[in-house]
C-alpha cells in the first residue's frame, strides 16, 4: 500500500521516496488515475460565494475608465488545484473586462444583420486592458456537500466584476451606469446626469 | 492571381499599369480586403523595392513601416505617437506609412458590402442605423470615418506628398465623396506615393480615445503641432477624410448623428489637452 504525503511517496512498510525521484524514473511514461466524488447531497442546494472589489480611475472629461485593481475572494469549498483555481478567477475577470467595457454586438435596425462580425469591430479586451488581479481562495471544505467538500468555480468569477466596476465608478464620480458595455458615451452621459442631480439637489437645499 | 515584383521605379513604370493591378506593400489592409471580396485584383504588384523606405531629414519614404517611424527619434512626437497607438505590433511591423494613408474606412456597412454610397448605392446605411463610430463632420452624403491616426498627425505637421507623377499638400490627397464620384482620394489610376515631407514643429502631440486601451481604431484622435505662427490641429475618426481643424471653436460646426455626439465632447477634451501639451 502506497500513499502520498509531504511531497513523498510513502510505503506502508516504512519506506519513503521523494516524488520527483520516482516520477523522474518514469521518463516518457505516464501515471493515469481514476477517481470519483460522491453525489451532491439530497435536499440541499450547492451554492458558491464570492466577493470582488474594484479600484478605478475615471477621466471625467473623456469618459475613460482605468481599472487599476480587482480584488477577488471566492469560496469554493476545498481547493483541489490552487493554480487552476486562480487561473479560473483571473480568466473570468479578464473576460468580464470585455463585456464591461468594449464587447457589443451591434445589429442593423432595418435588416437585423449583425454588424460587429470581426475582431476589430467586436472588441475583446487586450492585455493592456487587464487590471492587476489579487485573488484569494477561502479554502474551507464545505462539509455539507460531497465527500470532497469542494464546489464549482466555472461561472462565479465573471459574475460580480461588472457590478463591482460600476459601483466603483459611482463611488468615484457619482455617475450611475446601468447598462453594459460602459462605453465613453455611456460614461459621459452618466456624468452629465450626475452633475444635473447635484445641481438640482444644491438648488433645493 | 499573379504576383510581380519590380525591382525599381523604372521596372515598375515599364510594367505598364493594367486595370486589374493592385499595389502591394505591407498587405495588412490589402490582403483582408482581397479575402473579403472588397477589392479584386488580377495582378498584385509588390512595390517593396519600388517605393523608398526610411527617413532622411524631414523626408519619409512611403515604404517606411509604422514600427520604424514609432521608434525613430528624428520623427516628430505626434507622428511617433500616432504610429505607436495604431493597430498592434505585428501590424505596425508590416504596414507602411504610404498604405496607412490610403486605408479604407472601418464603416461596418461598407465592410459588409451593404449597397452604400461608397459602393455606388443611393443611401448611407449608417445615418439611419448604427453610427456610434462614424463621422461628425461632412457626414451628409456618407458618414464613414477615416481610420488613420498617422494621417491626422501628418496633416497637423503640414505634410506634403510626392508621387511618381507630382507633388502636393497632404489635404489634396483626400476628397469627400459626391454623387458623381464616390472616391475618397485623388490619386490617379496606378499613381504611387513615394515620399512624404513634413514641416518640423516646435512641439507636437497625438492623443487618441479608443474603446479599449490598445489595438482599436480611433473614436477620436487629435494631433496638434506648434509652429512659430501658431498651433495646427487635425483629427482622426471624425469625418470621411482626415480632418484639419482651424481651432477648437470649429468643433461647434460639427453635425453629429443621434448616437455620436459624444465624439464632439471627446474632441473638445482631447483638443484642449493637446494644445496645452504643445504650448508648454
Amino acid at each position: 500500500m502506497l500513499s502520498l504525503g509531504g511531497g513523498k511517496i510513502v510505503s506502508s512498510d516504512g519506506g519513503s521516496w521523494p516524488l520527483e525521484e520516482i516520477t523522474g524514473l518514469l521518463q516518457d511514461g505516464q501515471i493515469l488515475g481514476k477517481g470519483a466524488r460522491g453525489p451532491n447531497p439530497a435536499g440541499m442546494r450547492v451554492l458558491t460565494f464570492g466577493v470582488q472589489v474594484a479600484e478605478v480611475a475615471v477621466d471625467v472629461e473623456t469618459g475613460e475608465v482605468v481599472v487599476e485593481r480587482i480584488h477577488a475572494v471566492h469560496d469554493v469549498g476545498r481547493v483541489i488545484n490552487p493554480l487552476g483555481a486562480r487561473s479560473q478567477i483571473e480568466g473570468g475577470i479578464i473576460q468580464a473586462m470585455g463585456h464591461t467595457f468594449s464587447e457589443a454586438r451591434l445589429d442593423d435596425p432595418r435588416t437585423g444583420s449583425i454588424l460587429t462580425r470581426t475582431l476589430d469591430a467586436y472588441k475583446l479586451p487586450t492585455f493592456a486592458d487587464v487590471p492587476e488581479i489579487v485573488c484569494e481562495l477561502v479554502d474551507v471544505p464545505d462539509e455539507h456537500l460531497t465527500n470532497l467538500g469542494s464546489k464549482g468555480l466555472g461561472e462565479p468569477p465573471i459574475i460580480p466584476t461588472a457590478a463591482a466596476i460600476a459601483n466603483a465608478i459611482r463611488d468615484a464620480t457619482g455617475a450611475d451606469v446601468t447598462s453594459l458595455p460602459i462605453t465613453r458615451e455611456e460614461i459621459l452621459q452618466a456624468l452629465r446626469e450626475a452633475r444635473e442631480r447635484e445641481r438640482v439637489a444644491a438648488g433645493t437645499a | 492571381m499573379q504576383l510581380v515584383r519590380p525591382s525599381s521605379l523604372e521596372e515598375f513604370a515599364a510594367l505598364g499599369g493594367e486595370p486589374g493591378d493592385q499595389a502591394l506593400a505591407g498587405g495588412t489592409e490589402l490582403v483582408p480586403q482581397l479575402r473579403d471580396g472588397l477589392i479584386h485584383a488580377e495582378r498584385l504588384v509588390q512595390i517593396t523595392d519600388v517605393v523608398p523606405r526610411g527617413v532622411e531629414g524631414t523626408t519619409i519614404g512611403a515604404g517606411t513601416t509604422l514600427a520604424e517611424l514609432e521608434h525613430d527619434a528624428a520623427i516628430p512626437e505626434a507622428l511617433r505617437e500616432a504610429c505607436r497607438l495604431a493597430a498592434s505590433p505585428q501590424l505596425r511591423n508590416m504596414g507602411t506609412i504610404g498604405g496607412n494613408l490610403l486605408q479604407s474606412t472601418r464603416c461596418w456597412y461598407w465592410r459588409l458590402q451593404f449597397p452604400c454610397r461608397l459602393h455606388g448605392g443611393d443611401v448611407c446605411h449608417a445615418r439611419a442605423g448604427q453610427h456610434r463610430e462614424h463621422a461628425i463632420f461632412a457626414n451628409d452624403f456618407c458618414a464613414s470615418a477615416h481610420p488613420s491616426d498617422p494621417a491626422a498627425a501628418l496633416l497637423a505637421l503640414g505634410a506634403r506628398v510626392r508621387t511618381d507623377r507630382r507633388e502636393f499638400p497632404l489635404d489634396v490627397l483626400y476628397r469627400l465623396p459626391t454623387a458623381d464620384d464616390r472616391r475618397l482620394t485623388t490619386l490617379e489610376e496606378g499613381e504611387l506615393i513615394l515620399e512624404l515631407e513634413f514641416a518640423p514643429p516646435l512641439a507636437s502631440v497625438y492623443l487618441k480615445a479608443m474603446d479599449r486601451k490598445r489595438w482599436a481604431f480611433a473614436l477620436v484622435g487629435v494631433a496638434a503641432a506648434r509652429y512659430e505662427d501658431g498651433v495646427r490641429l487635425a483629427l482622426a475618426g471624425v469625418a470621411p477624410t482626415p480632418w484639419a481643424l482651424e481651432s477648437l471653436d470649429a468643433l461647434e460646426a460639427a453635425e453629429p448623428l443621434p448616437d455620436n455626439a459624444y465624439k464632439v465632447e471627446l474632441a473638445q477634451a482631447l483638443g484642449r489637452r493637446a494644445i496645452a501639451s504643445v504650448s508648454r
